[in-house]
């Protein structure tokens, strides 16, 4: 029962006290003062009026606050409604309620969103001053640091100019409104220049209290059809904001007083723009809901050098670039590299397995010379005893008929060797036709791909002397090559001892002999005669580990092309190998 | 001085004594005569062409090769017939020998009779050769002795001048044409007009000529 009782006297007490909210029929409109005070109060006349005309039983009250002072009203929630600029206002609705009910009609201006811009002015007379950076240095007044057309707006000019108003301009002399005291500031040259909100001078001059002619715009920006001064970007005009304490009817009666036109006055106000426009010149600027987001000096510095920055970027991305560019090609060519690598060990292995056919050859071509010259010895044998025998006077001589046969046998049997002998030989030898015509220069490049390791290995330079214009030359190429390739390990072996060294390779034309004639000269120990003399004999080495074919087989392979081949000491101390290559086989 | 009587010499050039030998040896079967060369180095001043025979010679020796050896005494006019055999015969060699003027070529081991005729051959060439040979020198020699008249008389002869001719063409009487063809004849030691013009041949005089 009680507490029912308690609650329904709460109730009423809410009721009371809303009543009396509701009941209050005096208006507060707070305005920001920014000129002086009976300017303002002329400026709102039109508003005033529409009050009085359409909202006869309400008391309207204005209350003109400096910036400080409508907060300070705001948080003592003694303002209903609230009349200030767009970026007060976009600050303030950080933390009030703020709802915008209309926007101002500006009397210069019917395009209501490109209403406020501000201006920086100095005296014609300081030609000068023209540019955002002529103002490098200067002493520049303005209203409060907080004004949005007095300083917030030129201040955004200067960030994007890459000018710290605080670091770059000498001195910032602060004068606090009114604003057209800067203007005697101006002329009483005590600044370089002044930032005022646009239009302002244009009213002064139509006031008649400044002659506009005396000031220069710096770095004016032109808006189409807007009729004032401007160094900035534009704003919406300024709103007029509902602080919530009124009730929606109330709001509602206030808002169609706003709109109306009092006799043949028009209202002073229209339907509410929207203020978005300013959030990004906030965000910049890191003022009212982004001041939470303090200037980051690094962001800061970032933005000061942000050419350099991009250009910094631009050379990281070429580097880039270029860095993939360059590993795209090493990519390529290693592949390419390797795919040469083993076309030449595939090379290599082909003539390794020719090579080694070759040596059995050679092998079986000495073996065969070898036994030959027994084998001739004995056929003889047997064939002049078969003579001798029959030349024997006694036919009756019983022993005579059976040793004539059996040296007729070790013929037959002596020559089943040899033909033994013959067929392995022409078994070896087989594949060694197939001559063609072939470049020499070619030849040597690719004998030089054979033995490029070698030589490196030994750090021996091959030199070649080819003249401009050579003949081709009929010769089986893997042949050719094998010979070459002999000769150059020849050469490379008998400079073993030695850390490095030439080998250089003489080619010449010989048109009497219509020949090509390679000299290899080597800078080794040279011939003795013992050695030259046996040098081509199969089996003749004089190297431990060697087997005394390489040669011999040159030889042999060299002569079954026509061509001759013979090793000569050299004058300079080395050995000399001379092929002479015949163009046509006359074989 | 007949060649005919003089000994035939088998001159044998390998660098295998005990082959040398095995070949001596069938050639003496056959009653040929042999001679060995040692040394490759000195075939040039041995006396080959001497009286008739024959030089069988190795193709492959170690100093020097058979092939080159034969160019060699091919350029020094040498008229003793080369013969070579190899151990490991192929045609490009064969071909070779034979363009460079071998008289025969042996793949090792031969046939014996093969051999012995190839030989026999190449001595009865070679003495043909020296007897041509001789015999050039002897009327280089007789026609050296000849006065230049008797010369010039001898060229028209050869030429079937007739005496007649000859004494009107050099404005001598014919007597002194015949004394001089007789003494001429004398001194080149033919007895016919028919000798006469062989020899002229031989020395490769001027024949055919015209007035």
């Amino acid at each position: 029962m009680l507490s029912k009782l308690l609650g329904g006297l709460s109730f009423y007490c809410l009721l009371a006290v809303m009543g009396l909210a509701l009941a209050d029929p005096v208006i507060h409109l707070g305005v920001l003062d920014w000129r002086d005070e009976a300017k303002t109060t002329s400026n709102w006349q039109p508003t005033l009026a529409a009050f009085k005309h359409y909202l006869p039983n309400k008391q309207l009250q204005l209350h003109q606050l400096s910036l400080k002072g409508i907060e300070q009203a705001l948080a003592e929630q003694r303002l209903d409604y609230l009349i200030t600029n767009p970026g007060h206002y976009v600050a303030l609705s950080q933390t009030y309620l703020l709802a915008p009910l209309a926007t101002l009609n500006n009397p210069f201006f019917d395009k209501p969103q490109q209403a406020i811009g501000s201006v920086v002015l100095v005296l014609a007379e300081n030609k000068h001053l023209r540019s955002w950076q002529d103002l490098h240095s200067i002493t520049l007044g303005a209203v409060t640091l907080d004004a949005f057309g007095g300083f917030q707006l030129i201040w955004d000019e200067l960030e994007q100019q890459g000018l710290d108003p605080n670091l770059d301009i000498a001195q910032l002399k602060l004068t606090g409104f009114p604003m057209e005291q800067l203007f005697d500031l101006l002329d009483k040259k005590r600044v370089d220049a002044i930032i005022v909100r646009s239009c302002l001078a244009e009213i002064l001059a139509a006031e008649g209290r400044i002659n506009l002619a005396n000031y220069q715009v710096v770095s004016e920006k032109k808006h189409p059809h807007y009729p004032c001064l401007t160094s900035s970007q534009l704003y919406p005009d300024w709103p007029f904001l509902s602080t919530g304490t009124q009730a929606a009817n109330d709001v509602s009666q206030v808002l169609q007083a706003l709109l109306q036109p009092v006799g043949n006055q028009p209202a002073q106000w229209s339907a509410p723009l929207s203020y978005q426009s300013v959030y990004p010149l906030f965000e910049r600027l890191r003022l009212g809901p982004f001041a939470a987001f303090p200037r980051n000096p690094l962001i800061n510095l970032f933005y000061q050098y942000r050419y350099l920055l991009f250009f910094v970027l631009g050379l990281l991305l070429l580097t880039f670039a270029h860095h993939i560019r360059t590993s795209y090609l090493v990519r390529q060519r290693s592949q390419a590299l390797q795919q040469a690598m083993q076309e030449s060990q595939n090379k290599q292995k082909e003539l390794a397995h020719l090579s080694r056919f070759a040596v059995m050859g050679e092998l079986a071509a000495g073996l065969a010379h070898e036994i030959n010259q027994p084998l001739t010895a004995i056929i003889n044998y047997a064939q002049g005893s078969q003579r001798l025998l029959q030349q024997i006077n006694g036919d009756n001589n019983p022993q005579k008929e059976p040793l004539v046969a059996a040296a007729q046998k070790i013929v037959a049997q002596g020559e089943r060797a040899a033909e033994i002998i013959r067929n392995l030989r022409a078994f070896m030898r087989k594949g060694s036709s197939g001559q063609q015509q072939l470049d020499p220069k070619q030849l040597l490049q690719e004998m030089r791909l054979f033995m490029s390791a070698n030589l490196q290995h030994q750090r021996v330079e091959l030199r070649m002397h080819l003249p401009e214009n050579l003949p081709n030359i009929m010769a089986n190429r893997v042949e050719f090559l094998q010979i070459l390739i002999n000769l150059v390990s020849n050469a490379l072996d008998a400079m073993q001892q030695k850390p490095a060294g030439y080998i250089d390779l003489y080619v010449e034309h010989k048109k009497q002999g219509n020949c090509v004639i390679f000299q290899l000269v080597d800078q080794g120990e040279g011939l003795s005669e013992q050695v030259k003399q046996r040098i081509f004999e199969p089996f003749f080495t004089t190297r431990p580990e060697g087997m005394g074919l390489g040669l011999s087989l040159s030889r042999t392979l060299a002569s079954a092309q026509g061509a001759t081949l013979n090793l000569l000491p050299h004058a300079a101390g080395g050995a000399c190998a001379y092929l002479e290559w015949p163009l046509v086989n006359e074989l | 001085m007949n060649k005919n009587t003089l000994p035939t010499f088998i001159w044998l050039l390998d660098d295998e004594p005990q082959l040398v030998e095995s070949l001596q040896w069938l050639l003496q079967t056959v009653g040929l005569e042999t001679r060995v060369i040692n040394s490759a180095l000195d075939l040039l001043t041995l006396p080959l062409d001497e009286q008739p025979g024959c030089l069988l010679m190795d193709v492959r020796m170690p100093q020097v090769s058979g092939l080159d050896l034969l160019l060699m005494l091919k350029q020094h006019e040498v008229l003793l017939p080369v013969i070579l055999m190899s151990g490991h015969a192929d045609v490009a060699m064969a071909v070779r020998a034979m363009k460079s003027g071998a008289d025969d070529f042996f793949e090792k081991p031969f046939n014996d009779q093969q051999l012995l005729d190839s030989l026999q051959a190449a001595v009865i060439k070679h003495r043909q050769a020296l007897e041509k040979q001789q015999l050039l020198t002897r009327f280089k020699e007789r026609l050296a002795e000849l006065t230049e008249r008797e010369k010039q008389i001898m060229l028209l002869l050869v030429k079937g001048v007739q005496a007649k001719k000859i004494a009107d063409n050099l404005t001598i009487s014919p007597k002194t044409v015949d004394v001089h063809r007789h003494n001429l004849m004398q001194k080149m030691q033919v007895s016919s007009l028919a000798e006469l013009v062989h020899a002229a041949l031989l020395l490769d005089l001027p024949l055919a000529f015209s007035f």
